[in-house]
């Protein structure tokens, strides 16, 4: 049974037939076969989609469209600029950081490697910096987007494994800003090699200007996380508040947005969470399913029959996360892999907050290796450069988040630092 | 081809009006939610705001998903059927989309099934009939069967057409 399930799905899968659907029919069969009443189906779809929590995914898709239409995510550019933009290679740091700044105020990937790379890649050509260096580097800052809080990986996560949003957002930020600073550092080693130009000399005026502009972008996160740690309200509470706070912020402070415009980015941003909720909502099927016949334990004692060792264990994990981050988006394959790993790590003494970690930066490395890498053709597309000359650029940073995988999924078990 | 013409305009009208829709759906979310905020903050929680959002939240799915299949916005793995030769890649397409189709009719049925077995249950806050939440997912389905419809005609006339020449 549990064969006819994953190999209809991947014939389906394979077949160009939407991820969605070919969980949906692949659960069809199975239930049909097994005679099993086929109304669980609709009722499944119903209760996977029927949840507050989730009410954070649209919001905080939404927020971030909003934001990055308009000029906030210039304002911070600007700002990051004048603080860092004297070092070589400034230009470098500054797409990181106003990368990391985007992910506290957007929750995906995609969205933050649009915000940063529309700003940042008319000024980078013009100052001389390598074209497929720098597409490659704000498509990897862009993966720090579902990292840093708030995230709508995370959030699926939260929910299919019944753990605190707020906790896996506020263990997000850590793991974050490391991957900032790697990326950071291999930018600037390789400004260094290629004798990249400093930006213009720096002056605390400048800076104090550009931060006056900034202000209302900067006070987003501000709002937002502030929001939730302080335990005031709920992540989803937090991103409709995120929502009417970058309304009035472009309607009416910085202007650049039209009431029409406001209609096309909420319909625009609906569609790209129903995306994501349509495989929730089949997939609920699915994971009934795997409940029902305890695929999932089994799975689990068939490895734990192998090796006990945790150290192995989360090795062979990331493995699979990683690959299945080549060839599927980060939300399905998020949806798909965490029930079935959820009962093996949780057999093992993993915390689930920290294993939830471990599955999303492992997914976000995902969005930039090809040919499933949604952050490449971001970045591909707003710099006209192809696919192929950007993934050779991508592998230095690459290496580095890869690194930054293995430390995260080792140091909280020597360390137990998962608050 | 008349069948593909009406079906195209029906698809393409049905699209504009759930697109208003979905708006709506969401921009109710944004005003229940906000104003669960405000009551909680400065008078007395209210007890249906959150429930309204979650029914809410179902419907902008399954009819953001019609506007999204329709689209072809849906994650799919496509890497694998680029690499055919074109002619076979056709018919693949076409049999993955009426493999689509076959997921819609059942989930209509058994959409429709679900609304008659919970027929006298109510919503606990909102004392809405459940039925009228349910009604959700059939209708987004059936949209979808049609603009799937649609899509599977033009593509198979599309290969008509390449034969032909």
């Amino acid at each position: 049974m549990t064969w006819i399930l994953f190999v209809s799905f991947f014939v389906f899968l394979l077949m160009g037939i939407p991820v969605a659907i070919a969980i949906g029919l692949a659960s069809f069969i199975v239930l049909f076969k097994e005679g099993m009443p086929l109304v669980i189906m609709a009722q499944r779809m119903f209760a996977g989609t029927d949840s507050f929590p989730l009410v954070a995914v649209p919001f905080f898709i939404l927020a971030g469209d909003l934001l990055a239409k308009g000029k906030v995510s210039e304002k911070l550019v600007e700002f990051a600029d004048a603080i860092f933009g004297f070092l070589k290679g400034g230009l470098s740091i500054v797409a990181v950081l106003a990368g990391m700044f985007f992910a506290a105020i957007s929750g995906s990937g995609a969205a933050t490697t649009a915000a940063v790379g529309t700003t940042l890649v008319p000024e980078l050509k013009k100052k001389g910096y390598n074209e497929a260096s720098s597409a490659a580097l704000i498509a990897a800052s862009g993966t720090i987007g579902v990292v840093i809080p708030p995230s709508v990986p995370m959030i699926l996560y939260a929910v299919i494994a019944d753990q605190s949003v707020s906790r896996l957002f506020l263990n997000g930020f850590i793991p974050g800003v490391i991957m900032g600073l790697v990326l950071i550092a291999i930018a600037i080693t390789q400004a260094y090699r290629r004798n990249y130009p400093r930006g213009a000399e720096f002056s605390f005026g400048n800076v104090w200007n550009t931060f006056k502009e900034a202000i209302w972008g900067i006070l987003t996160p501000v709002i937002i996380l502030g929001g939730i740690f302080s335990g005031y309200f709920t992540p989803s509470e937090a991103a409709v508040i995120a929502v009417n706070y970058s309304l009035i912020v472009s309607l009416f402070i910085y202007r650049d947005m039209k009431l029409k415009d406001v209609f096309e980015i909420i319909t625009r941003s609906a569609m790209t969470m129903s995306v994501v909720m349509f495989i929730i909502a089949t997939s609920s099927i699915l994971s009934w399913i795997l409940a029902n016949w305890s695929i999932p334990t089994a799975i689990a004692s068939g490895i734990l029959a192998l090796s006990s060792n945790p150290y192995v264990i989360l090795f062979l994990v990331a493995v699979i996360v990683l690959i299945a981050g080549v060839f599927m988006e980060t939300a399905s394959a998020l949806i798909i892999l965490t029930p079935v790993f959820l009962p093996l790590v949780d057999e093992l003494g993993v915390n689930l907050v920290h294993f939830g970690l471990v599955m999303v930066v492992g997914l976000a490395i995902g969005m930039i290796t090809p040919p499933v890498a949604i952050n490449l053709y971001v970045a591909s597309t707003i710099t006209g450069l192809s696919i192929e000359k950007i993934t050779k650029a991508i592998i230095p940073y690459l290496l580095g988040l890869i690194l930054v995988l293995l430390l995260l999924l080792y140091l909280p078990l020597v360390f137990p630092v998962i608050i | 081809m008349q069948v593909v013409d009406f079906l195209r305009r029906f698809s393409d009208g049905l699209d504009l009006l759930i697109k208003r829709i979905v708006f709506l759906t969401i921009v109710g979310m944004i005003v229940s939610i906000s104003l669960q905020i405000i009551f909680r903050v400065f008078f007395e929680s209210l007890t249906w705001t959150e429930e309204l959002s979650r029914y809410l939240l179902v419907w902008s799915t399954f009819l953001g998903a019609t506007m999204a299949y329709k689209r072809g916005m849906h994650i799919s793995v496509t890497f694998v059927i680029d690499a055919f030769p074109s002619r076979f890649k056709k018919i693949v397409t076409v049999s993955s989309i009426v493999l689509s189709l076959v997921f819609f009719v059942i989930s209509i049925n058994f959409g429709i099934k679900l609304m008659t077995v919970q027929i006298f249950q109510i919503s606990p806050a909102l004392r809405l009939p459940m039925r009228w939440v349910y009604v959700g997912i059939p209708i987004s389905f059936f949209i979808m069967l049609i603009h799937g419809l649609t899509a599977a005609l033009e593509e198979l006339l599309k290969n008509k057409e390449g034969g032909g020449e």
